[in-house]
């Protein structure tokens, strides 16, 4: 069993491209979590030109609700269903200025009590692939088949999370992540692909700190 | 080791294809990128929205149209789309109605005679325009939908009380391993929840109806 690990190890490290991430914190107010409270996280989905995506939305919810120092977090759509129509992408509160005026609907504030909701995390940013360069051929016959060329392509990251604090109705911080990486892909017949996993990096720095600066005391 | 030459013959020899089968499957390729691609959407689970309702019996009229709207629109290398979303948007409405007003009724006519008694008015739905756009035209990541309706509330004589616009636009990532119908569905789905949200956060503040819904409220002592 060890064996086989020790073997598959650097096939996996072979076969993932190399990632830089930074993560930033702005704190502007104490923080600090019941064992009762619930978080949200959402995706900021009023532009244009992008949207934060769900899938990234997700991992950071489910790596805040996940590990030992885990916090409660209500799954994005049950919260948006809850809550519905008001946080919608075009009548979700955009700045923690027009959250006293949605808190002040007694409908709103009682689902957001009976849910327990503590914090709205709102997530906005996106991942985007910026070069690609190389070029790769593929051909199939009646013989048989094969790729050969070399590609690789850059895709960064680039995140905010912004933090509510729905009891003192203000934003308590911001975190935000950046990731870099190249991903390659060599072809001799087959296809190597060698993936930077940029977007799974933000997630994963952008929930570590997520969590701590909630857990935080202060 | 022996070494085996390669046989000149190609492999495919083995399995003969017959002309007609050749010709059908070329031209099945060839079609591939001309057919119809069709998305039918139902949306089922439309959540219910936390308003006040508003103490008045409406009456709702889905004419046949409006029931059974559907959008065919050619997309140049794209072939053919029809979106139909007929019954998504009444489902939509009788989620969202019935949150907004203590009593709605469905009414198959519009002839005063018909209608039931107590209503206080009938709201019309009509869809006066749809359109879409898929990542091909756009160069982005999404599939997005745009719905036009005009609502119209006349009284149990027929007169027309007030005519407003509803719009609605939902948009959908394109995601590698969904089919482009999946992804026009939900963004069909997320134009109808839009339209939900403007309806029924709108509704008390539009300013064709309040003349109307004052009046309306004024004997209930009631403020929206």
């Amino acid at each position: 069993m060890i064996k086989n690990l020790l073997l598959s190890l650097p096939f996996t490290l072979l076969l993932a491209g190399c990632v830089n991430s930074t993560v930033q914190e702005v704190r502007s107010g104490a923080t600090g979590i019941r064992d009762s409270d619930q978080v949200v996280v959402l995706g900021r989905r009023h532009n244009n030109g992008y949207e934060t995506e769900p899938d990234f939305v997700s991992c950071v919810g489910n790596s805040l609700g996940s590990g030992r120092d885990r916090i409660a977090v209500l799954p994005e759509r049950q919260f948006v269903d809850t809550l519905f129509p008001f946080f919608e992408p075009r009548t979700a509160p955009l700045e923690i200025r027009d959250l006293p005026s949605l808190m002040a609907n007694e409908m709103v504030a009682a689902r957001l009590q009976q849910k327990r909701i503590r914090y709205l995390v709102w997530l906005d940013g996106s991942t985007s692939t910026n070069d690609t360069t190389g070029s790769m051929t593929c051909a199939v016959s009646p013989a048989g088949g094969g790729c050969f060329g070399f590609v690789s392509w850059d895709r960064e990251s680039a995140y905010e999370a912004s933090i509510w604090d729905l009891e003192s109705m203000t934003r308590v911080g911001k975190i935000s992540t950046d990731a870099t990486g190249t991903s390659y892909m060599p072809a001799v017949i087959l296809p190597l692909p060698l993936i930077a996993r940029v977007q799974s990096s933000a997630c994963g720095g952008m929930a570590a700190q997520l969590k701590a600066f909630l857990q935080a005391k202060g | 080791m022996r070494y085996r030459v390669p046989s000149k013959a190609p492999r495919i020899s083995r399995h003969r294809l017959s002309g007609p089968v050749l010709l059908g499957s070329v031209l099945l390729l060839l079609l591939a990128g001309c057919g119809t691609t069709t998305v039918q959407v139902t949306g089922d689970d439309f959540p219910t929205p936390i308003v006040p309702s508003i103490p008045l019996s409406l009456g709702v009229h889905y004419s046949e149209e409006f029931r059974r709207y559907s959008l065919q629109e050619s997309v140049p290398q794209r072939g053919d789309w029809s979106i139909d979303i007929g019954s998504a948007q009444v489902n939509m409405l009788r989620t969202v109605l019935p949150a907004m007003f203590d009593r709605v009724v469905e009414v198959d006519s519009l002839e005063p005679e018909t209608l039931p008694q107590g209503l206080n008015a009938i709201l019309i739905p009509s869809v006066q325009e749809m359109q879409f756009a898929i990542p091909f035209q756009t160069r982005s990541n999404f599939f997005e939908v745009w719905i036009r309706y005009e609502m119209s509330l006349i009284d149990t004589r027929g007169d027309v009380i007030a005519r407003w616009p509803v719009t609605a636009y939902g948009k959908t990532r394109s995601l590698m391993l969904e089919t482009a119908e999946a992804a026009m569905r939900d963004a069909a789905i997320n134009a109808l929840r839009d339209a939900g949200a403007f309806l029924a956060i709108g509704f008390p503040n539009q300013q064709e109806l309040r003349p109307w819904l004052e009046s309306q409220l004024t004997a209930l002592d009631f403020t929206p």
